[in-house]
């Protein structure tokens, strides 16, 4: 199964989640009883842009029934007209990029202008035309690109008082604070590199000993090796003097001793909402238990994602405590 | 403070006005009805006169007055469940204020193997509308898991749900747990709950009376959507020094209280014993127990009689759980949260038809979990400081008017600070005056007919929110029909605070209040039943409702970070409406007595970033419920009671549909999404048994002692508890259902009382 024990959440909607993995985990009996009754299919769509990076392909699909396997080969969608507008400032149309089926891959969809890059601050439409009359549409607003100012402590021993953390020029988004989603990234996860908290939560039966007993499977290691902190605000961040964020990485964000890389995206209001439902669909908020709500989606006649984020990255050393 | 002011002026004016009412040459009979063996108070016994159609009850002080009697001789009758009826011969004279306490003597039917067989008699405000009592004899009875619980004992109760095996949460009539005013002694309680929910604070031995108004509640209370829960303390023995000590498997309760020269007292404590437990499962090398978990509880009061007329009381509780536990290696985890409230009470009888009560209360709630993960810690502070005075005038004007009047002010301060890694992420502090003025006057125009209107204004300075809140309640006892009542009932309440909280785990609860841009919730409660007593102790309630909730606000569950938000986009607005009907029926008396109760309930409520703004059944909402509860002495030594609940399924969220997004830019090999209608399924049916035996007798010569042995889930149902969905590995997704408890859980104790 997937774990993912590694977000940083700092609401009561994490320790809601807290306490569903305890009930879980203190042996609470559960047992299998899936239905599929009531599925409608649906259309989904799949972009991303990055602020000053090649506009990137769009992925076509569709919705298939819980008991089922999504295949994307399967249930890719073909023969559909793609296209992305960018708006000028006045809300007429300032460019149309126009999209073409890849001849490989059933389902995605390229920008024929290869060298078009998403603009930051700049409005984008998507809109899709599927061969069975329906359509899709959403818009997004790209985040402002921001840099890295300085990197304090990068290389730090784990769980120590001296932390890393990044100062950061601040981003921009349109009428709202910036949302930041911090990522890092194990360069080298192997199960030595392991911290101690994560070994222990992975190794079930306390042996000390990960293997087949705790449900474990090497390749489960790269499942963990990248961890992604829920969206969170810049005004939790204090402000140097010279106006850039310090950001510090907190220690549980880390599952790995060895280098790492630190990215930081500040994320348009689709990418916001979706991932901060995801979290509430996987469990993480003040719902009761078995209320499960639809994730949070900004497209017209189907689902899916189209955002947009900008993004800056840090490597760094997690060194073993003595 | 000018709100206050004002608040008073017009309670005194109001009284100047109806006080030259008075009939000079009428007599009254007033007094307090109370316990022979304690000298408690008895609150709602019954004092009627025999042969008219003259009757009242007894307040919230133990309290009775009959006014406007013609002079003559009258046979008082005071009854009470639980207690042999007392007749009193009394004659009156023109114009005389006769004072006449009266002293009611337990049943002890099981000791003395007497059946007592009283008039089946409506108590006069036991049988208003919506209005339910529960015996703590009653709650001691009942099988339980572990410990005796109020709450439990109240989610027994016709339209009272439960959450699960898990929760002593009330859920009632549709509203969740944060619509129910729970008062202990006049004094708010912020987050009732032990074990993180499991379990009610409140010491069944410490208290004296439990009463639920579950809707259309009168003016004297408010603030809340929903229901009232008013529970008051035991005053301790007037008459002699008694105890009382339990062993049970999680706690043990001691009591002690008795007379001194001025009056009475009373000392309670409470505190889990699983200590030893924990050690010994911590010795045997078990995996994630707690170095240290318990809980606690200290009742005490104070009474001090100045006079036939003036009474003072101090009351205090403070109860606590406090936990140390560490999982997985790295993550620890310290909490401490409880309650504290202190009140002072004044009661003071100007006259025979104007009786006073002045409160000052003040209550804490604190919790303090502290989590430790890596070295990245989170802490919280969280407290709420209310700190209030209240008067109460009841003003019996003749026999076809009474009024109540009074006013409750106070100080709401909550502090919320919160750290993480060691920063401030969230520093909230919320300090509001808020302030009441009730008016609620009886009037009987004729024997059959009864009219009840009140008016309650609320005002609450955070956002600047002034609110009127009337109510109107109508009876009908037709003389050709006998005990029957026939009521119905309409008000409009107002709510200015939200709880944040989580089913699972109760020691996080915040509260939050309104503000500017955050207009407090309301709703309007139309209630109607009948309440028909039949011969034998039998009594039959039938009741039915309708209530909106027009702007409720909670904390938006999609938020992941509050950072930097404005207050009034921490919240979802939305709203809702519940309807259902009650059937009671309980045999109070004889050898054989218990109650049924069936509830057929529908719960819907709509946010904007649920459902689609559709209306849905939150997780609580099951349409039918029953629950039997018997009680049978099998001699004089040993009862036998029996409790079997039953419930339709809880709504749930089967997902129907799946898909992925494969392109993730933060390193995800894919984002499995769930397609789902919200809350649209239902989860099995609830069923439960429990039983239990209790023996009594005497404990070598000087003490009474009293046994129990219960057996809780008896058939080993696997009630259903939640149910989530995973995705697998290989694309395929796995629905499981976790159970609520689902084995028999045995329960012993021994008590002593001396």
């Amino acid at each position: 199964m997937t774990r993912r024990p590694e977000t940083w959440d700092v609401n009561p909607a994490a320790m809601t989640r807290l306490a569903l993995l305890l009930a879980l985990t203190l042996g609470v009996g559960a047992c299998d009883i899936s239905d599929p009754d009531g599925f409608e299919r649906e259309y989904i769509v799949e972009a991303y842009l990055e602020a000053m990076q090649p506009i990137g392909q769009v992925r076509l699909s569709q919705s298939v029934p819980i008991d089922g396997v999504f295949d994307f080969d399967a249930l890719s969608v073909g023969g559909a007209e793609v296209r992305m507008l960018l708006e000028a400032p006045d809300g007429s149309i300032e460019r149309t990029l126009d999209f073409a089926p890849s001849p490989s891959e059933r389902g995605i969809y390229r920008a024929l202008d290869a060298s078009a890059v998403a603009l930051p601050r700049r409005t984008y439409r998507l809109e899709v035309n599927i061969p069975d009359g329906s359509t899709l549409s959403a818009s997004t607003i790209v985040p402002d690109t921001f840099s890295v100012v300085r990197v304090n402590n990068p290389s730090a021993v784990y769980a120590s008082d001296d932390q890393v953390s990044l100062d950061l020029t601040p981003s921009f988004y349109p009428g709202r604070q910036s949302y930041y989603l911090f990522t890092v990234e194990s360069l080298q996860p192997t199960q030595d590199n392991l911290v101690p908290f994560i070994f222990a939560f992975i190794d079930d039966n306390g042996d000390g000993v990960l293997d087949a007993d705790d449900d474990f499977e090497p390749d489960d290691l790269l499942d963990i090796r990248i961890g992604n902190s829920p969206p969170l605000n810049e005004a939790n961040y204090t402000v140097n003097a010279d106006g850039s964020l310090n950001v510090p990485l907190p220690w549980l964000a880390v599952a790995f001793y060895g280098p790492t890389t630190t990215a930081a995206s500040a994320l348009d209001d689709n990418l916001y909402d979706f991932i901060r439902s995801e979290a509430v669909q996987q469990g993480g908020s003040t719902l009761s238990p078995g209320e499960v709500p639809n994730i949070l989606t900004r497209i017209e006649g189907g689902k899916g994602v189209f955002g947009s984020f900008a993004r800056v990255f840090q490597e760094g050393i997690v060194v073993r405590e003595e | 403070m000018r709100f206050v002011r004002s608040v008073a002026s017009l309670s005194v004016l109001w009284l100047l006005l109806v006080v030259p009412t008075w009939a000079q040459q009428r007599a009254s009979l007033s007094g307090f009805v109370r316990d022979a063996t304690t000298g408690e108070t008895l609150l709602l016994a019954n004092v009627v006169l025999e042969g008219t159609s003259l009757g009242t009850a007894t307040n919230n002080a133990g309290y009775y007055t009959l006014t406007n009697l013609a002079a003559g001789a009258y046979t008082v009758r005071a009854t009470f469940i639980g207690f042999q009826d007392v007749r009193v011969e009394v004659t009156l004279a023109a114009g005389e204020e006769r004072r006449l306490d009266i002293e009611l003597s337990p049943d002890d039917v099981a000791l003395e193997g007497v059946v007592v067989t009283a008039e089946a008699e409506l108590e006069e405000e036991n049988r208003n509308l919506g209005v339910q009592a529960v015996s703590t004899e009653t709650i001691r009875q009942l099988p339980t898991i572990l410990e005796p619980d109020v709450f439990r004992s109240l989610q027994l109760l016709p339209g009272i749900k439960a959450a699960s095996d898990f929760s002593s949460g009330l859920y009632i009539r549709g509203g969740s747990p944060d619509q129910t005013l729970i008062m202990l002694d006049r004094t708010t309680v912020y987050n009732p709950s032990h074990l993180f929910g499991f379990f009610s604070p409140f010491n069944p031995d410490a208290i004296k009376d439990v009463r639920l108004y579950k809707g259309g509640y009168p003016a004297e209370y408010g603030g809340r959507l929903g229901s009232v829960v008013d529970i008051y303390n035991k005053d301790g023995n007037r008459n002699e020094y008694r105890g009382r000590l339990s062993v049970g498997l999680l706690a043990s309760r001691g009591l002690i209280e008795g007379p001194y020269k001025y009056g009475s007292w009373m000392l309670a404590v409470r505190r889990s014993t699983i200590d030893p437990l924990l050690a010994a499962l911590r010795n045997a090398d078990i995996a994630n127990i707690p170095e240290k978990y318990f809980f606690y509880d200290i009742n005490g009061k104070v009474n001090f009689d100045a006079g036939d007329n003036d009474r003072f009381s101090v009351s205090v509780y403070a109860g606590a759980d406090n936990l140390e536990a560490t999982f997985f290696e790295d993550l620890d985890i310290d909490l401490v949260y409880g309650n504290q409230t202190l009140s002072g009470n004044w009661t003071h009888i100007f006259s025979p038809r104007l009786f006073s009560n002045f409160t000052f209360t003040s209550a804490l709630y604190r919790s303090d979990p502290v989590f430790n993960l890596a070295n990245t810690d989170f802490s919280r502070i969280n407290r709420i400081y209310d700190n209030s005075v209240k008067g109460d005038f009841e003003y019996i004007s003749n026999e076809r008017h009474s009024l109540k009047v009074g006013f409750w002010s106070g100080n709401f301060i909550m502090r919320l600070n919160d750290t993480f890694d060691g920063n401030p992420s969230l520093n909230t502090r919320i300090q509001t005056f808020y302030s009441a003025l009730y008016v609620d006057e009886t009037f009987k125009p004729t024997g059959e007919w009864q009219v009840r209107t009140g008016l309650r204004a609320n005002y609450f300075a955070e956002g600047d929110y002034l609110r009127l809140e009337p109510r109107l309640g109508l009876e009908y006892r037709p003389e050709a029909l006998g005990n029957v009542r026939l009521q119905v009932g309409y008000g409009r309440y107002y709510q200015f605070l939200t709880l944040i909280t989580s089913e699972l785990f109760s020691a996080f609860d915040v509260w939050l209040t309104t503000d500017d841009g955050v207009a407090p919730a309301f709703g309007d409660q139309f209630v109607a039943g009948a309440k028909i007593g039949l011969n034998d102790g039998i009594n039959l309630d039938i009741e039915g409702y309708y209530r909106t909730m027009e702007d409720l606000f909670v904390l938006d569950p999609f938020l992941p970070d509050a950072a930097g938000f404005d207050y009034e986009d921490l919240f979802m607005r939305g709203d809702g409406f519940a309807y259902g009907g009650e059937v009671f029926l309980e045999k109070t008396e004889g050898r054989l007595n218990g109650f049924v109760g069936y509830s057929f309930a529908v719960t819907r409520r709509r946010f904007p970033l649920l459902n689609d703004f559709n209306y849905f059944s939150p997780k609580y909402d099951r349409t039918h419920d029953i629950s039997i509860v018997t009680n049978y002495d099998l001699s004089r030594r040993w009862r036998a009671t029996v409790a079997w609940v039953y419930g339709t399924g809880q709504a749930f969220t089967r997902p129907n549909g799946q898909y992925k997004l494969l392109d993730d830019p933060f390193g995800n090999a894919s984002r499995d999404v769930l397609v789902a209608d919200f809350n649209a399924q239902r989860l099995d049916a609830y069923h439960r048994l429990d039983f239990g035996f209790t023996n009594i007798g005497r404990f070598f010569g000087f003490a009474d002692y009293e046994f129990q042995i219960q057996a809780i889930n008896a058939y080993f149902r696997k009630n259903p508890w939640f149910v989530f969905t995973e995705f697998n590995d290989d694309g395929t997704t796995e629905t499981s259902q976790v159970n609520q408890i689902p084995v028999l859980i045995p329960n012993l104790s021994f008590s002593l009382k001396f």
